[in-house]
C-alpha cells in the first residue's frame, strides 16, 4: 500500500477523517466536510501580501542609532524568526500532506505553507535594508546555540512525525528496522504523533512567535524600526489565521467530531500537552535572558518579556479549553494589543489595499422569502 | 457616548461608557473585564458574547454565529448595548 499522488479509490470527502484516510484525488471544493478550512483558504489568499510593498529605508538609518545591546535584541530576535518560518515554511507541507484525506485541509495546508515563505523573503528584505552585510546575520543562525536549541525543540514533533508516517506509507503497520532502529509502526500511535505534532505547531504559531512580535513591536512603540514592525504586523495577521487553523483542527480532534481514535488520544496525551506548554515556556524564558543579557531596552525587559509570554500561553490554553498553568492573567504589554487588533487602523479604499475585500465575489444564497416577487410592481 | 452593560461576565456586571471607536473586546479590557479571546481577528470564536440588547457594527469574521451572538473582537457598539456571557 505504498503512496499515490492520484488516489484511484472512489471515495467520499464528506465521510472521510481529516487525517489517515484515503489520500484525496480530486481537488474539489463544491462540498466539504468542515467549511471552515475553505474560508480560512479564502481569507489567507486575501491577505497576500508582498514585502517589497513596504519601505524599510527609514529603518537603517534607525537601526545605526541603537546602542549595542538593542542592536542585539532586535537581530537576535528576527535570526529566532527566521528559523521558526523556515521550519514553518516547508513542514506542514511535508509531515501534513502526505496524510491529509479532506480537499479543502489540503489546500489550506498548502496555502498556510506558502504564506509562510513569504514571511521567510521579508526577512531578507529587512535585512538587506539595515544592514551592509546582509549575509553575516544568516550565517550566524546556524553558529549560535542558543538558535540551535529552538531549532531541535520546535522541530522533534515533526521529525518523529514525519519518520513513522513515512514507514506507514511505504511499508504499511509493522515493526521496521531502520539503521539499527527499530520502529514499531501502527496507526494508532501515528495518530498520537500527528495529535502531538499539531499541538507543537500550535505552540509554535501561538507562543512563541508571539514573543519575538512583542520585541519587534516595542521597537515601533518608540517610533524606531518602523518599517519592519509593519512587516511583522502583516506576519502577526497571518500567523493569527494560522494558530486558528491548528486550534480548529486540535478543537474537532479532542471534540470527537473528526476520528472517533483522536477523541481518546486527545484525552491520554492531556498531560503530556500541558508538558509540553510548560517545556516551551521555559524554553522561551530562556532566550528572553539571552535576548537581554547585556540589559533591557525602554519599554521591554527580560522580566516583563517574561510575564507576557505566561499571559499569552495562559490564553491560547484557554482557547483549547485547557485550565491555564500561570497565575499572570491580565496583559502585561498592553499596546500589543493595538498592533495585534486587524482593523485598528481605518483607511480610505483608494489609499490603500482593503485586505478584506474580495473581488468579483458575489452571494448566491437564497432564501423562500427572496423567492417571492408577488408584491413586485414595475 | 454609549454604554455597555456588562451582565455577570467574568463576576462582573457594570456599566462601562465608551465612544464607540474601539473594539468591545479592546473596551471590556481596558475596563478590566476580562474575557477568552484568542485570534483577535474576528477568526478563530474565543471571543464570543451574547448581545442581549442594543446595536453593534460588526465586521465580516470566519466564525459562525447564531443569533444574538457577537465576536467581541470584531463589533463596535453603535447604541447603547447590553451583553453577556454565551452560556
Amino acid at each position: 500500500m505504498s503512496y499515490s499522488i492520484f488516489n484511484q479509490t472512489v471515495n467520499d470527502t464528506l465521510t472521510e477523517p481529516m487525517f489517515f484516510g484515503d489520500s484525496v484525488n480530486v481537488a474539489r471544493f463544491d462540498q466539504q466536510k468542515f467549511e471552515m478550512f475553505e474560508k480560512l483558504t479564502e481569507k489567507q489568499l486575501s491577505f497576500f501580501w508582498r514585502p517589497e510593498e513596504i519601505d524599510v529605508s527609514k529603518d537603517k538609518i534607525d537601526f545605526a542609532k541603537l546602542r549595542t545591546n538593542e542592536k542585539h535584541i532586535f537581530v537576535s530576535n528576527l535570526q529566532y524568526q527566521i528559523l521558526l518560518d523556515s521550519v514553518q515554511g516547508r513542514s506542514p507541507n511535508i509531515a501534513f500532506l502526505p496524510i491529509v484525506s479532506l480537499p479543502e485541509l489540503e489546500n489550506w495546508i498548502e496555502t498556510w505553507s506558502f504564506s509562510e515563505t513569504i514571511h521567510s523573503r521579508s526577512y531578507t528584505h529587512i535585512i538587506r535594508a539595515i544592514m551592509n552585510e546582509p549575509s553575516i546575520v544568516f550565517d550566524e543562525i546556524m553558529k549560535t546555540d542558543e538558535i540551535i536549541q529552538r531549532a531541535t525543540s520546535v522541530s522533534e514533533h515533526y521529525d518523529e512525525l514525519i519518520k513513522y508516517s513515512q514507514a506507514y506509507l511505504l511499508h504499511g503497520e509493522g515493526k521496521y528496522e531502520f539503521n539499527n532502529e527499530k520502529l514499531d509502526v501502527n496507526l494508532y500511535g501515528l495518530k498520537r504523533l500527528l495529535y502531538l505534532t499539531i499541538m507543537s505547531v500550535n505552540i509554535l504559531e501561538a507562543v512563541r512567535f508571539y514573543v519575538s512580535f512583542a520585541c519587534s513591536f516595542a521597537f515601533a512603540e518608540r517610533k524606531v524600526m518602523e518599517g519592519n514592525a509593519k512587516i511583522i504586523k502583516l506576519i502577526a495577521r497571518d500567523e493569527a489565521l494560522h494558530l486558528t487553523g491548528t486550534q480548529h483542527m486540535i478543537n474537532l480532534m479532542r471534540d470527537g467530531k473528526d476520528d472517533p481514535d483522536m477523541k481518546k488520544i486527545a484525552k491520554d496525551c492531556e498531560s503530556e500537552v500541558i508538558q509540553m506548554f510548560k517545556d516551551a515556556a521555559k524554553q522561551e524564558k530562556e532566550w528572553a535572558e539571552y535576548l537581554f543579557r547585556d540589559g533591557s531596552m525602554i519599554g521591554l525587559n527580560a522580566e516583563i518579556l517574561k510575564q507576557y509570554l505566561e499571559y499569552i500561553t495562559n490564553v491560547r490554553m484557554e482557547a483549547l479549553n485547557m485550565k491555564p498553568i500561570f497565575k499572570q492573567n491580565t496583559n502585561p504589554l498592553p499596546w500589543m494589543n493595538h498592533w495585534l487588533d486587524s482593523d485598528i487602523v481605518q483607511v480610505a479604499p483608494q489609499e490603500t489595499e482593503i485586505t478584506s475585500y474580495l473581488v468579483s465575489a458575489i452571494d448566491n444564497t437564497m432564501s423562500p422569502e427572496d423567492e417571492d416577487f408577488s408584491d413586485f410592481k414595475l | 457616548m454609549f454604554r455597555i452593560d456588562v451582565d455577570n461576565i467574568n463576576g462582573k456586571t457594570e456599566s462601562l461608557y465608551v465612544f464607540g471607536e474601539e473594539s468591545i473586546l479592546t473596551e471590556l479590557e481596558a475596563h478590566n473585564v476580562l474575557i477568552n479571546y484568542s485570534c483577535r481577528q474576528g477568526h478563530c470564536g474565543s471571543c464570543i458574547l451574547k448581545l442581549v440588547d442594543g446595536e453593534v457594527l460588526h465586521q465580516e469574521c470566519l466564525v459562525p454565529l447564531a443569533e444574538g451572538e457577537i465576536l467581541a473582537c470584531q463589533s463596535k457598539p453603535t447604541t447603547d448595548i447590553k451583553i453577556a456571557t454565551k452560556d
